[in-house]
């Protein structure tokens, strides 16, 4: 299983779809059974490689992420389906890096 | 508590809008009009809207229109406006009929707003309910009513 302690949901301003996403990510866990991953959310702006294990996006601002070695991008950004399937991928995933959803 | 993040003053029904840039001027005037964030906050959208493409459509029939928290922001407050006719953000977001309006002082402040939003734009018949809004009292009453948290 990926080693996951923390993960950052980013939009363009840090307000709207990130934080949405931070909420469902907490549910979507505590529905997968994981436990102890931090999730916390931000803009575009306030973030480095090194800010989280793992990156959740929705499909607008992903090329911005291109470089990112782990990655999860999301078509629709309010799904719970679609965001629990991508992260029980990301989790599963040996190895470093994490490409779900990216182009 | 989502009392204090939407008025029924701030919710409106409204026949249509010209094109996307008039959606985003509707959707924040409620909130210009009470004093929660200054013209500044809307060329703030407009110039985000520019690098980044409408970001805000989170789903077929809703925009959360928003920029970040800096620009012209005194007060944490949401509005909504529904169109009776759809308004295109782009040739595939092209049928929006909820205007969400947020402006937020910080990061957490409006996280009973958004726990709403989420639960009545994840859900197709909440969805519904609200396009199908005829007064302010209904938009505000689906909010008030979708506070809380589910599991």
């Amino acid at each position: 299983m990926a080693n996951i302690r923390k993960i950052m949901c980013c939009c363009g301003s840090g307000l709207g779809s990130s934080l949405m996403v931070q909420m469902n990510i907490q549910k979507a866990l505590k529905n997968l059974g994981i436990e102890g991953v931090e999730a916390d959310h931000t803009s575009l702006s306030e973030i480095n490689v090194k800010s989280a294990d793992l990156f959740v996006v929705g499909r607008d601002i992903a090329p911005q992420l291109k470089d990112y070695p782990r990655v999860v991008v999301l078509n629709k950004i309010m799904s719970m389906v679609e965001l629990t399937e991508k992260l029980e991928q990301a989790f599963a995933i040996e190895g470093d890096e994490i490409h779900i959803g990216q182009e | 508590m989502i009392q204090d993040l939407i008025k029924v003053e701030n919710c409106v029904v409204r026949e249509s809008v010209a094109d996307w840039k008039e959606a985003i001027h509707a959707a924040l005037e409620p909130l210009v009009a009470d004093g929660c964030c200054t013209d500044a906050y809307e060329q703030a959208v407009l110039k985000m809207t520019e690098d980044y493409g409408p970001y805000y459509v989170l789903t077929d029939h809703m925009a959360l229109i928003h920029a970040s928290s800096e620009a012209g922001v005194s007060k944490t407050q949401l509005a909504c406006t529904v169109l009776k006719q759809p308004v295109a953000f782009t040739e595939e977001k092209n049928d929006v009929r909820v205007l969400v309006a947020l402006c937020a002082v910080d990061h957490s402040s409006h996280m009973d707003g958004i726990v709403a939003v989420s639960n009545i734009f994840s859900d197709d018949s909440k969805e519904g309910q609200i396009m199908d809004s005829t007064t302010p009292q209904e938009i505000y009453d689906l909010f008030i009513s979708n506070a809380e948290v589910v599991d």
